[in-house]
């Protein structure tokens, strides 16, 4: 299998995390197909201690884990997987696309969880884009995707280990909205593509911003079509120690996770392929 | 109130990452005992942390060593605080071996051992097998069927060389010369 080429905004030089959220990848990529899908995409790896979720915005994620479940989630759906104590899990595009070829464009972040909530066991939430409950804004030109968490009086259908809100949002030009964020939660917005202002800045393409936390609402003016997504919540204030798959409380938890992948204790995903 | 300040864009800088899992190979022609454990991948936060394991010939059945990985601390570039992992397994007891800069050390049950060497030989038990650290200078060993692994330096056994993570199946009444600034460790199976 070949390298991913990934746009990495979260950690970045400077920005290690922005509690709860660890890293987000960006995966937008035009696939050529001719491809097995057991070629494609990331194969089987461990996570131990937070929760991975992948946005999907073009093709579809066939994700399998080494606790047996199997789904396939489209564009506009989300994979809400919460690690907890162990898990073993792939993610590839689809088998179509993958011998056909198409755009596949992925979000993938990571939400911390509580030194309380990292020994759970681990579970998987799907959630279709047609599942997603949606606000607009008074305009009708900025639409919010609610995944978790609570936004202007509608509820994601996904829950967190810990209190937050997930967006995604999609925009046409002259759009504005105001958007309620609880003060207390710690606020980020990345663009996928597109430009908004936000406040006397203009944010555009693969930018992120990161809000203080001094204010309870966030003011965008849409100025070219945009998409984006829009990661808050209540930061967890424990010690975060993050090497490769593994997110703990201390060193000698990511050793022990290590060491428990290599005896097998986080699972064993064998992976069938049609075809 | 509105959020209006911001730390602006963090963004993506020379931000494009690689996730390139690199194929791995083991040295083992004939002539030569010893195999080398090499450089799986260096892995940003996420990264496709899967270790494969070594296959060779020179190596007994009762011990099983994997290519090594580097989990970057700061999750995107090199830094004083990534941490090296070499896994082996003892008759399938998982071991792991950690490198953080100069310093290793072996986690056995839920106890890290330091890997330094001492002035005389350090042996550590796990459940099937046991672990000696030699000191440096000539050492006689006899055990036969035992792992040499070099973890730093050089060392010298009988007339072959091992250099950083090569290993190699000790066969009876060797001397392991080890150098200054260099570690070696021996693993045996106790079962």
């Amino acid at each position: 299998m070949g390298g991913i080429i990934l746009d990495q905004p979260l950690p970045s030089k400077g920005l290690d995390m922005v509690d709860p959220f660890l890293l987000i990848h960006h995966w937008d990529d035009q696939l050529n197909g001719g491809q097995k899908q057991q070629d494609a995409g990331v194969g089987p790896h461990p996570h131990r201690g937070f929760t991975p979720v992948t946005f999907i915005f073009k093709g579809g994620v066939h994700h399998r884990d080494s606790t047996g479940v199997e789904s396939i989630i489209e564009a506009g759906g989300t994979q809400w997987m919460n690690s907890g104590r162990g898990i073993v899990h792939s993610e590839r595009p689809t088998k179509e696309l993958a011998e056909s070829g198409g755009k596949f464009e992925i979000i993938q972040f990571w939400v911390n969880s509580p030194a309380a909530s990292k020994f759970d066991p681990p579970s998987y939430q799907p959630l279709k884009y047609e599942d997603t409950p949606t606000v607009k804004s008074a305009d009708g030109l900025v639409t919010i995707g609610v995944v978790a968490g609570q936004f202007h009086g509608k509820t994601g259908p996904v829950s967190g280990s810990s209190p937050l809100a997930t967006l995604r949002l999609e925009a046409s030009k002259g759009g504005e909205m105001s958007m309620e964020i609880p003060k207390d939660y710690n606020a980020l917005l990345y663009v996928l593509d597109g430009e908004v202002k936000i406040g006397d800045k203009t944010v555009g393409t693969k930018d992120m911003v990161v809000f203080n936390n001094d204010g309870g609402s966030i003011d965008v003016s849409i100025l070219e079509d945009t998409r984006a997504i829009i990661l808050s919540g209540e930061p967890i204030n424990e010690p975060v120690v993050s090497y490769g798959p593994f997110v703990m409380n201390s060193e000698q938890e990511i050793r022990e996770a290590i060491r428990d992948y290599q005896n097998g204790k986080l699972g064993t995903l064998v992976e069938r392929f049609e075809g | 109130m509105k959020r209006q300040q911001f730390i602006l864009n963090m963004s993506l800088i020379g931000a494009a990452s690689l996730l390139s899992p690199k194929l791995l190979f083991a040295r083992n022609s004939k002539p030569i005992r010893k195999v080398h454990i090499p450089l799986g991948a260096e892995h940003i936060r996420h990264g496709l942390y899967s270790p494969k394991q070594i296959v060779s010939t020179n190596l007994p059945s009762w011990f099983e060593v994997f290519e090594r990985d580097i989990l970057l601390s700061n999750g995107h570039s090199v830094g004083p605080n990534d941490l090296g992992v070499l896994n082996l397994k003892v008759n399938a007891d998982s071991l792991s071996i950690f490198q953080k800069g100069n310093d290793f050390s072996i986690l056995n049950g839920r106890e890290n051992h330091d890997l330094s060497p001492q002035n005389s030989v350090k042996t550590i038990q796990t459940k099937t097998g046991k672990i000696l650290i030699l000191p440096v200078g000539k050492n006689k060993i006899e055990h036969p069927g035992a792992i040499g692994i070099c973890l730093k330096g050089t060392v010298k056994v009988d007339s072959q060389q091992l250099n950083e993570f090569d290993c190699l199946s000790l066969t009876s009444e060797q001397v392991v010369d080890v150098k200054q600034n260099s570690i070696i460790i021996l693993i045996q199976n106790t079962l």
